[in-house]
């Protein structure tokens, strides 16, 4: 081991140390009688001061020692733990850790001046009671505030030295005595030692790298077991099973290896939640509850930062001062609770606190004076509506900038993060009960479903969560094809104008652009709030791909989210949708002009509701409403099965029941699916409780928005709930609870035919 | 007695190059190169090597090599230098050379085939000069350039 590998431990245990110190000092200060902690605590700053005497780092060995002195005179019962000495304690933490810092990044300490730091320490061991306290600043930097403490007492100086010098002697004598206790409870208190076998540290590019060629492994043995069919050879074939059973068993392995407890970065909490409840002077405490949720170490890191800016936004926004708390009839002491755990394949992380709630009228009044939404627009937004302001860059309902949020900049970035990593983000809040924040993020990152299209000659892949459909538009035949929208070019999808880019000209690959009467096809993408359509020149398949990050040569490609290798061992770029959006302009320019020309059509669709209308026979037309519908399948009669007196069909993992509609509506044609075997039929697919249906029609037309209120149509008749008209034609609109209960009946009347006979006598 | 070091060597539009083989992990005839749109020039692209994406340096791009008409760029030279992977596109590889200290001479100043800042030095052999790279340069410094690039814009 030379000596740079020493220095590396060395700060990988120092940082170890220092984490754990954060929690120990909070807790200490709850139960300032804990001698355990307090021993456990001194032990640790010893451990640092004698690690940093032996590589020579003077600063640390010196800021440690002083604190080490304050933390003796405190274990022997000389003085007592409090707030202001807590304060000073942790940041000398912050000093220790930001030289701790300094030396992974310059492999040498930094220079720096502690002296106003370790006197206060030493003074404080004296049993002095200065009051200079460390302004707030000094724990986001503790060593400028200290420069800044010295270069005030920089006449004071030599006095200053002197009592270092005589405290440290006075420590000295401390120290051999405290060395030996320190020893002799090594074998009293075994509480902190680690009884079970201990974790072994490995470094994580090892990792990576055994995960990556146990991924390698995988298709290996893809190609191997194409062998086995063509040797037909038993003893082969039975080697080969074991390769595959254990090349399995290994990948999964690996994947466990890189999970890690959500403890891990939950650790860091109740430092943070002391630190910001004293600077805003309200009293919080933590609850955290399913800390040993696993999640891969990549998305540890990647939520850290979101769930620092949400509890900071419990804290200053939510939890109230304690005066106003003790007035609305709440404990002076606010909560803030951290719960995560499994849901559906995702892991669910709850931070919930019980303060103000949001103030919605707040937020509508914020969201007028920005002009986001019209004064009459606003009064008729609820609730889930107002949230969604929340997410919009630059909105803040804080009236004052404070040190910790009001900025406007947060939840925006927060939603953008954790979008990023596939997860969504969900805010429930009630006035005066409090906020809760629902984080869903996948288990792991690796893994992602993409679709492909081709650019040019070359597939690019785009990550699924940000695909909201794809679209076709004939350039010669639609009537309005591409229109021009302040220099930029726009169709229009179910009359609404959906800008449009081209991604051979954002890559760069070709500048051609499309003949009049091509026909385009175009990835309708929804990013940082924007939707806007890719024009691609086709569009491949959907495909899992694993992400693999393009290295520091190709850091730069903002286009570019990664790569990933395709079966046949060829490189695949995944596109970063986020990014193209920013790096085109097409964010700045959305959010500078919006999209308005058809913003009235919009605002009567919102009065108005979307359904899908269809055909059941030649003029038979009707409709159904477009929430009840899951989507669309062309079906093969070749593949419909006969199960009873029911006709069903595969349906990926389920059962699909087909319904001949012409069965249970009054006057329509006795229309059946067609019987020639080799035209598929169209089927509406609806997914009710428990049950997928698929409606048999003839074809599907389109998606329509006509008014709510539905012409009743007399006498009622059986499965339809009335109709509507639109450009002078009525439309039927399709009963499907009616439909679905006469179809049970129906099903059930096989099987009791008493029932039946007295139902339909009705 | 002078310390001996084994080269690596290949060729470029009719150049004869060499470097160290300590650096080289290994070569590789069967690749495919998938191009980065917009990537800095000296980056052709990116390949699989056993699962691990790796960058594929443009050699003539690099060393403001022009272009010839037999320009193959057939094999691919692993590098693992300066903590990660990169492979260097060449023409052809010829043999692996141990050489002496001895023959070994610093670039000379009227040197003008090629970028003189990625030479490490020169190596008379009998028929030929052999020039010999330096590995990390070559693999740092598109991410130099990028870094410059960005200083200067600011």
């Amino acid at each position: 081991m030379n000596d740079d590998d020493i220095l590396v431990e060395f700060i990988i245990e120092a940082r170890e140390i220092l984490d754990q110190l954060d929690l120990d000092f909070v807790l200490l200060e709850t139960t300032p009688d804990n001698k355990k902690l307090i021993e456990n605590i001194f032990r640790a700053i010893h451990t640092i001061k004698g690690n940093s005497g032996f590589l020579a780092l003077k600063r640390l060995e010196k800021v440690a020692h002083a604190a080490e002195s304050l933390l003796g005179k405190i274990r022997d019962g000389h003085l007592m733990l409090d707030s202001h000495k807590t304060t000073i304690l942790l940041s000398a933490l912050d000093c220790l850790r930001s030289i701790i810092e300094g030396i992974d990044d310059l492999q040498v300490e930094p220079a720096g001046d502690d002296s106003a730091l370790i006197e206060q320490l030493l003074a404080l061991a004296m049993g002095k009671n200065i009051e200079i306290s460390l302004s707030q600043p000094s724990i986001s930097s503790p060593i400028a505030a200290s420069d800044l403490l010295q270069a005030v007492a920089q006449p004071l100086t030599p006095p200053a030295d002197d009592s270092i010098l005589s405290s440290a002697h006075l420590s000295a004598a401390d120290l051999t005595e405290s060395t030996e206790r320190v020893w002799d409870s090594d074998y009293v208190d075994p509480a902190n030692n680690q009884e079970v076998a201990t974790p072994v540290r490995v470094n994580l590019e090892l990792l990576d790298n055994l995960m990556n060629l146990a991924s390698e492994m995988v298709l290996a043995r893809n190609r191997l077991l194409s062998f086995t069919k063509q040797f037909m050879d038993h003893d082969f074939s039975s080697a080969v099973r074991v390769i595959d059973l254990l090349t399995l068993e290994l990948q999964e392995r690996m994947m466990k290896t890189r999970m890690q407890p959500i403890s891990q970065l939950w650790s860091k909490f109740p430092r943070l939640i002391r630190d910001v409840s004293n600077e805003c002077s309200k009293k919080v405490a933590l609850i955290q509850m399913g800390a040993e949720t696993e999640l891969d170490r990549t998305l540890l890191d990647a939520i850290r930062d979101p769930l620092v800016h949400i509890i900071r936004n419990s804290i200053d926004h939510g939890i109230e001062a304690p005066a106003e708390r003790a007035c609305c009839g709440k404990p002076e002491v606010g909560k803030v609770l951290l719960r995560a755990g499994h849901e559906n394949g995702m892991v669910v992380i709850e931070i919930a606190d019980d303060g103000a709630g949001i103030n919605y009228d707040l937020v509508r009044q914020k969201a007028v004076e920005k002009g986001l939404v019209s004064p009459q627009q606003a009064i008729g937004l609820n609730d889930l509506q107002l949230l969604e302001f929340i997410f919009l860059p630059g909105f803040s309902t804080k009236s004052e900038i404070s040190n910790l949020s009001g900025r406007g900049v947060g939840m925006d970035v927060v939603k953008t993060n954790v979008s990023k990593i596939g997860g969504s983000i969900e805010i429930d809040s009630k006035p005066g009960l409090g906020t809760t924040t629902r984080l869903k993020i996948p288990l792991t990152l690796a893994i992602i479903p993409a679709l492909f299209i081709r650019c040019g000659t070359e597939a690019y892949a785009i990550p699924q969560d940000s695909v909201l459909e794809v679209a076709n538009l004939d350039l010669g035949s639609d009537s309005t094809g591409l229109e021009d929208f302040y220099g930029s070019p726009v169709f229009r999808l179910r009359n609404r104008l959906v800008p449009l880019l081209f991604l051979n000209h954002q890559l760069e690959v070709s500048q051609d652009v499309p003949a009049a009467n091509a026909i385009l096809s175009i990835v309708i993408l929804q990013s940082s709030g924007v939707r806007f359509g890719l024009v691609v020149d086709e569009v491949l398949n959907m495909q899992e791909v694993v992400v693999k990050p393009l290295g520091p040569l190709l850091k730069d490609a903002k286009d570019f989210a990664g790569a990933t290798i395709l079966g046949n061992g060829r490189v695949a770029l995944i596109l970063d949708v986020n990014g193209i959006a920013v790096e085109s302009g097409m964010v700045a320019k959305i959010q500078s002009r919006p999209l308005t020309p058809v913003s009235t059509q919009e605002k009567s669709h919102e009065e108005d509701i979307a359904m899908l209308s269809f055909e059941l026979d030649e003029q038979f037309r009707l409709a159904i409403y477009l929430d009840q519908v899951e989507r669309l399948e062309m079906v093969s009669p070749k593949l419909v099965q006969r199960n009873g007196s029911r006709d069903v069909i595969q349906y990926g993992k389920d059962i699909m029941h087909l319904i001949y509609l012409s069965q249970y509506i009054e006057g329509a044609g006795g229309y059946q699916a067609n019987k020639n075997e080799d035209i598929a039929i169209p089927v509406i697919v609806h997914r009710g409780k428990g049950v997928i249906v698929g409606l048999v029609v003839s074809q599907v037309l389109d998606i329509i928005y006509v008014s709510k209120n539905l012409h009743q149509a007399s006498p009622p008749q059986k499965g339809l709930l009335g109709c509507v008209s639109l450009h002078d034609q009525v439309i039927n609109v399709l009963d499907l609870e009616e439909i679905l209960m006469m179809r049970n009946l129906h099903e059930n009347s096989k099987e009791y035919p008493a029932v039946i006979d007295m139902d339909q006598g009705s | 007695m002078s310390l001996s070091t084994e080269f690596v060597t290949f060729y470029l539009a009719g150049n004869y190059f060499g470097i160290s083989a300590s650096k080289v992990l290994e070569l590789n005839r069967n690749f495919e190169v998938t191009p980065v749109p917009k990537s800095q020039k000296v980056v052709s692209g990116i390949m699989n090597l056993r699962g691990q994406l790796v960058p594929a340096i443009n050699m003539y791009e690099s060393l403001k090599l022009e272009a010839q008409d037999d320009r193959k760029e057939a094999i691919a030279i692993i590098l693992q230098c300066a903590g990660f992977l990169a492979a260097l596109l060449v023409d052809d590889v010829g043999e692996i050379l141990s050489l002496e200290e001895d023959t070994f001479e610093p670039p000379p100043s009227n040197f003008s085939i090629v970028s003189k800042e990625f030479i490490l030095g020169v190596h008379k052999l009998p028929t030929r000069l052999l020039l010999i790279l330096d590995p990390n340069l070559i693999i740092q410094r598109p991410e130099k350039v990028a870094k410059n690039s960005a200083l200067l814009a600011h």
